[in-house]
């Protein structure tokens, strides 16, 4: 054992400085300093979590002194234990963990003896940073024989709570009802994990404790769904469970606690049954929800010769039939226990399905004729997990059930009230697959389509599911659609737009459409835009449906618009009546409606609604219309007039600007994203117009700014345009930080503006102090955070700056840098730490005149944006200007108070201390000594090799 | 560092003092400036008075490092003397007007005066138990702020550095006192500037792993020993 002496001069050494100390307990191996230094205090208090008050985070320190404990625990378990047993409580994790760590290196029957001391922290952040370490502390103490211990950590660690209580959420008008869902302590992801691991180990050495204890905390998990049915008020729902107890596809995304906690429970039932029979039977059916039902029949199915006395009690009370939760079980229960029963006993099911369906709930949505077939459905169902006992049945049994097999045939998936397919519901009337459609030919397909069979309550599985199929078919094969598409007028609108969107995404992705098809394209959707827009369809189960033509029109319009843009397979010129004809109704859509606009059916600004809204999307393609027309040969002629070559458009452009007209500021949104391409068809008519495009009258003030945030937030700065638009340039540097800040965007319009301007400026098309209007009144105005955007985009556009540009670049920083010194830097943070972003590559500026800008901004702020940048560039500077690269460095280690980024500045750091140390400069050689051991102290040791073969002069030492 | 250098040539700084001058004008040149005089006071050797002036300085530099790493004082400015002797004015005035005392003797139901000399009492004593604290508080928190790594040692250890430091603290205070004026002591206070200059070189300019190296070297003696 260390002597006093020695104890007290380790104790001079680590409480110097928290590295020190680190550094003595992280390479203490031996456990005999474990007594002497308990006795001078340590192992007794761990540091508790820091609360940041201004990020409101949470740190949880490293205890050195807990790493010992765990390292020497297998060397002295005991003490080890007492100790831990002595220590103050903490909320610390990492102390947690290393405690549990020393766990599993004790032997089991001495680890088992700090349970509670462990349960404790489960309920603290603990368990969901290190759940794994719980877990293997639960099969360490399990394989040891240790079950008390390791069923009291069980129950704690995996037991399920609400942490949310159900909210009410109101999305555009629509309450949607959050239910809260029971949840574990720590990652779903860890949770499965660790049952997986531990469900064996629990089940082979605690056995039926082990089943008692997953039913336990099953039932609490299943009391924390109840929930009130709006339909039922009386009655109270809990969860169910997955499709299947067993392990089925159908299961995929069934991966909450809960149904992890009921494989869990179904597989430790599995391995107890052929030890304990019908002992586990007893258990799990002992519990009242439905789950626990289910995992009965599941036993009973799979295990049917354990108590078949038991399985035909179940099978002949019509209790059992009526749960329709218990379907899928009971389906394979019947199939195969059926036989078991006595005729009597079988009488029960068969009376049951005799009996019928409860029409009632039906009426409402049905014709009789339909609710019958239902009915007969419904009966057909029932039977077919029977039917290979029905020959033994009287006649009539028989004969019913050959009717009805006549008449439905096949069932797939039978053991499934409803069976979720390649990601598109399908219920008891299957639309067909993929691979049969594929097989038909074009009028096959037609005649089935035109055939299909629905209900509202079909409506959605059957017509969109087919939609998509259509669209995945047409996509592969375009042009055998194409060819073919006016023979799909008549049918139902999503399978219209299911065709109609394959062909257009062919056409994007290139496939090879042909372009004579596009006539038979457009008639059909000449055919589609005259019909009437608002018909009344069929709407779906869940309303989501197109009710109308929409959404096809929508398509349309996509398709138009692409149809124009592309170079390849573009409309053919000689389409030019027939296309417009199809799109102008489109530019008349009522989509976006004022409801739209006002966010009560969706939350689109108005950008994203113009081009997710029929009109928008028919404006844009009016646009490439245009764009189109002077493409082609024939129009080149007219390009020199502009839109007078082309009146349709110009009338439907000129309509659309009146915002007595159009109110729509999804519309007006548009005008500003094509301000430019609307330049390059026509700038003398954009110049007589461009009043109504920011119009300045006050009640029109939300079209000027839609129009204005569209263009600044979606075009390129471009001198051309600057000329034309130079006065509403000026008023947005008036109107600078004025934006509404509720709104979410992902650039501030003011930045955008900025950025506009550094470019003017880079193109000298404005100085720093004329126009007064432009820079002189921007720098007036504008935010440190927007002037930091000026300072980063330079930054970011260096690699394009030649020679003539620099020293306008250069002007521009010291001149700002001397107005924040006259203004004694407050309020330029955020600019003068941009300068970082000047260090991109290639730097462009010299190098000395960077040294020192940077050194300015960092005395300042000890921080620069781009930091990794920076540094790199440092090292690359470090031979040639020694001394100021670790100046440079060390204010910034200075500012990196959190010590997060050293890491990833390591290796440039390394190259700027070791040229340093090296070299013959003394003051760089020694600020280099010093920076390497203050970056010791911070506890990077990594840097400790840089000293080696230093001399351990005092002088030295201090420098 | 020309003027620093002037100074060496004429009170012969060593070269750590030289490095502890050197740290200090880089959190502060005022503070460097204060450990300067203190020094110069120190090398008068004509002034009879230059260690407890000398002493002076020390502790006035002591009390403004806080200031200097933003660390908000408050118990580090109050002290006790101060304290006792408006009590004792309290208790002197008590004794003259209060008719609880008479002859020498504390008697009857108490009246105003007693009633607030108790209060006053029972001030002191509640401001005593929590000074202390507090103090250790505030010397805990400035030299976490001189350290500037982010990294906490245990309240133990800081524990000890508060004592050391407030033993060099009174030292000097009672220097300043007089209260020790024998030059046999001239070693003596030497030792304590080492002490102090030590103290603070270790957070300012850490040689973290020189000491490593030797805590490698006591670990092996422990290892050795067990």
């Amino acid at each position: 054992m260390p002597n006093p002496d020695i104890i007290n001069q380790a104790i001079e050494q680590v409480k110097k400085r928290a590295a020190n100390y680190q550094y003595f307990f992280d390479n203490l191996k031996s456990s005999e300093w474990l007594i002497p230094l308990y006795n001078e205090g340590f192992f007794r208090i761990p540091p508790e979590p820091l609360f940041d008050k201004d990020s409101k985070g949470v740190s949880y320190p490293f205890w050195p002194e807990s790493r010992y404990l765990s390292r020497i625990a297998s060397k002295s378990p005991k003490q080890v234990l007492d100790i831990i047993l002595k220590m103050e409580n903490t909320r610390n994790i990492r102390v947690h963990h290393d405690l549990i760590d020393s766990a599993l290196f004790m032997p089991p029957d001495i680890s088992a003896q700090m349970i509670d001391k462990v349960v404790s922290w489960i309920d603290a952040p603990s368990v969901r940073w290190y759940p794994e370490g719980y877990g293997k502390l639960v099969g360490y103490l399990a394989r040891g024989n240790q079950i008390e211990a390791a069923l009291k950590l069980t129950r704690s660690l995996f037991e399920l709570s609400i942490v949310e209580e159900a909210k009410k959420v109101v999305i555009n008008k629509t309450t949607i009802i959050h239910e809260p869902k029971p949840e574990s302590k720590f990652d779903d992801f860890w949770y499965k994990e660790i049952l997986e691991k531990v469900e064996p180990i629990l089940a082979e050495k605690a056995g039926m404790e082990s089943l008692t204890l997953f039913c336990g905390i099953l039932g609490n998990a299943v009391k924390l769904t109840e929930r009130k049915i709006d339909e039922a008020p009386e009655e109270l729902y809990y969860y169910s469970g997955p499709p299947a107890i067993e392990d089925h596809e159908q299961n995929n995304y069934h991966d909450d606690p809960i149904d992890i906690l009921i494989f869990t429970l179904r597989k430790i039932a599995e391995e107890l049954i052929e030890k304990y029979g019908i002992e586990v039977l007893k258990e799990i059916e002992n519990h009242e929800f439905t789950i626990f039902k289910r995992i009965g029949f599941h036993l009973r199915w799979k295990w049917h010769d354990v108590d078949l006395i038991g399985t035909r009690k179940i099978l002949s009370d019509v209790e059992t039939f009526i749960n329709k939760d218990l379907y899928h079980e009971r389906y394979h229960l019947l199939q195969i226990c059926f036989g078991e029963l006595k005729p009597d006993e079988q009488d029960v099911y068969l009376k049951y399905i005799d009996k019928g369906i409860d029409k009632e709930p039906y009426k409402r949505f049905y014709n009789i004729q339909e609710i019958e077939k239902e009915e007969r459905y419904w009966k057909y169902k029932q039977f077919y997990s029977i039917q290979e006992y029905i020959d033994n049945r009287p006649e009539l049994w028989k004969k019913t059930f050959q009717e009805l097999n006549s008449e439905f045939g096949e069932i797939k998936n039978p053991d499934f009230l409803r069976y979720i397919e390649s990601g598109v519901w399908s219920g008891y009337r299957v639309p067909k697959s993929r691979e049969q459609l594929t097989k038909m030919s074009i009028d096959e397909l037609i005649a089935f389509l035109k055939d299909i069979e629905v209900s509202d309550d079909t409506y959605d599985d059957v017509i969109e599911g087919t939609g998509v199929i259509l669209k995945e078919l047409t996509l592969a094969n375009p042009n055998k659609f194409a060819a073919e598409s006016e023979h799909f007028k008549e049918l139902q609108p999503p399978l219209v737009s299911g065709l109609l969107d394959g062909i257009q995404q062919a056409i994007k992705n290139s496939s090879g459409f042909d372009t004579q098809f596009w006539k038979p394209v457009l008639n059909l959707c000449k055919w589609v835009v005259d019909q009437p827009r608002d018909v009344h369809l069929r709407k779906g189960r869940y309303g989501k449906l197109d009710p109308n033509w929409g959404w096809t029109r929508q398509t349309i319009a996509s398709l138009l618009e692409e149809g124009f843009k592309t170079e390849i397979s573009y409309i053919p010129y000689e389409y030019r009546e027939l296309a417009w004809n199809v799109l102008y109704p489109l530019t008349e859509d009522p989509d976006p409606t004022v409801e739209r606009e006002s966010g009560e059916t969706t939350s689109f600004d108005p950008a994203t609604l113009a081009i997710n809204s029929i009109r928008g999307i028919a404006m844009h393609a009016v646009l490439y219309y245009a764009l189109w027309i002077n493409k082609h040969p024939n129009g080149e002629s007219e390009l020199s007039r502009g839109l007078d070559s082309m009146p349709e458009v110009k009338k439907v452009l000129e309509k659309h600007l009146n915002p007595d007209k159009d109110f729509s500021l999804a519309i007006r949104s548009f005008y500003g994203v094509m301000f430019p391409w609307l330049v390059q068809i026509d700038e003398e008519w954009v110049t007589q117009h461009i009043y109504k495009f920011f119009p300045h009258e006050q009640a029109y003030s939300k079209f000027r700014d839609t129009a204005w945030e569209s263009f600044i937030m979606f075009t390129k700065p471009d001198p051309k345009i600057f000329k034309l638009m130079k006065e509403e340039y000026a008023y947005r540097v008036e109107c600078i930080e004025k934006w509404s800040e509720e709104k979410t965007r992902f650039a501030h319009p003011d930045e955008r503006l900025a950025i506009h301007l550094m470019w003017f400026y880079w193109d000298s098309e404005i100085e720093l102090d004329e126009p007064k209007e432009f820079l002189p009144r921007f720098y007036e105005k504008a935010s440190d955070t927007i002037c930091g955007h000026t300072i980063k985009f330079i930054g970011n556009n260096l690699k394009y700056a030649n020679g003539n540009i620099l020293p306008r670049l250069m002007d521009l920083w010291n001149k700002r840098i001397t107005h924040a010194e006259s203004a004694k830097y407050e309020g330029f943070e955020k600019e003068l730490t941009s300068f970082g972003n000047w260090f991109v590559p290639p730097v462009k500026f010299d190098d000395r005149w960077m040294i020192e800008q940077l050194k300015k901004v960092l005395k300042l702020y000890k921080k620069v944006e781009m930091d990794h940048i920076v540094i790199k560039w440092l090292s690359t500077k470090s031979e040639e200007y020694p001394s100021e690269t670790v100046c440079c460095l060390t204010l910034m280690i200075e500012g990196n108070k959190e010590g997060w980024n050293i890491h990833r500045w390591k290796d440039d750091m390394m190259k700027i201390l070791s040229t340093a140390i090296k070299n013959a400069d003394a003051n760089a050689h020694d600020s280099a000594i010093i920076l390497v051991h203050r970056l010791g102290s911070l506890g990077n040791l990594e840097f400790r090799d840089l000293l080696k073969n230093q001399q351990k002069d005092e002088n030295v030492d201090y420098c | 560092m020309e003027q620093v250098e002037k100074i060496n040539i004429q009170i012969q700084l060593s070269s750590k003092q030289l490095a502890f001058i050197n740290a200090l004008e880089d959190k502060s040149p005022e503070l460097a400036k204060m450990y300067l005089g203190s020094l110069y006071v120190m090398n008068q050797n004509e002034n009879p008075d230059r260690y407890a002036q000398a002493a002076h300085s020390i502790r006035e530099f002591i009390n403004a490092i806080p200031k200097i790493v933003q660390v908000p004082i408050e118990a580090l400015n109050e002290d006790m003397g101060s304290k006792v002797n408006d009590l004792q004015n309290e208790w002197n005035k008590t004794c003259q007007n209060s008719d609880c005392y008479k002859n020498n003797e504390w008697e009857g139901k108490i009246d105003s005066h007693l009633r607030k000399l108790l209060k006053n009492i029972f001030d002191f004593f509640d401001w005593k138990n929590k000074h202390r604290p507090k103090r250790k508080k505030e010397i805990i928190s400035t030299f976490r702020e001189l350290d500037g790594s982010n990294r906490q040692l245990p309240e133990k250890l800081e524990e000890i550095n508060v004592n050391k430091w407030m033993m060099i603290r009174d030292y000097f205070i009672g220097i300043a006192h007089h209260k020790t004026i024998d030059p046999s002591y001239i070693l003596e206070f030497n030792n304590w500037l080492a002490e102090l200059e030590n103290f603070l070189l270790d957070i300012l300019i850490p040689r973290t792993f020189n000491d490593f190296e030797i805590i490698d070297k006591i670990i092996e003696e422990g290892d050795k020993s067990a």
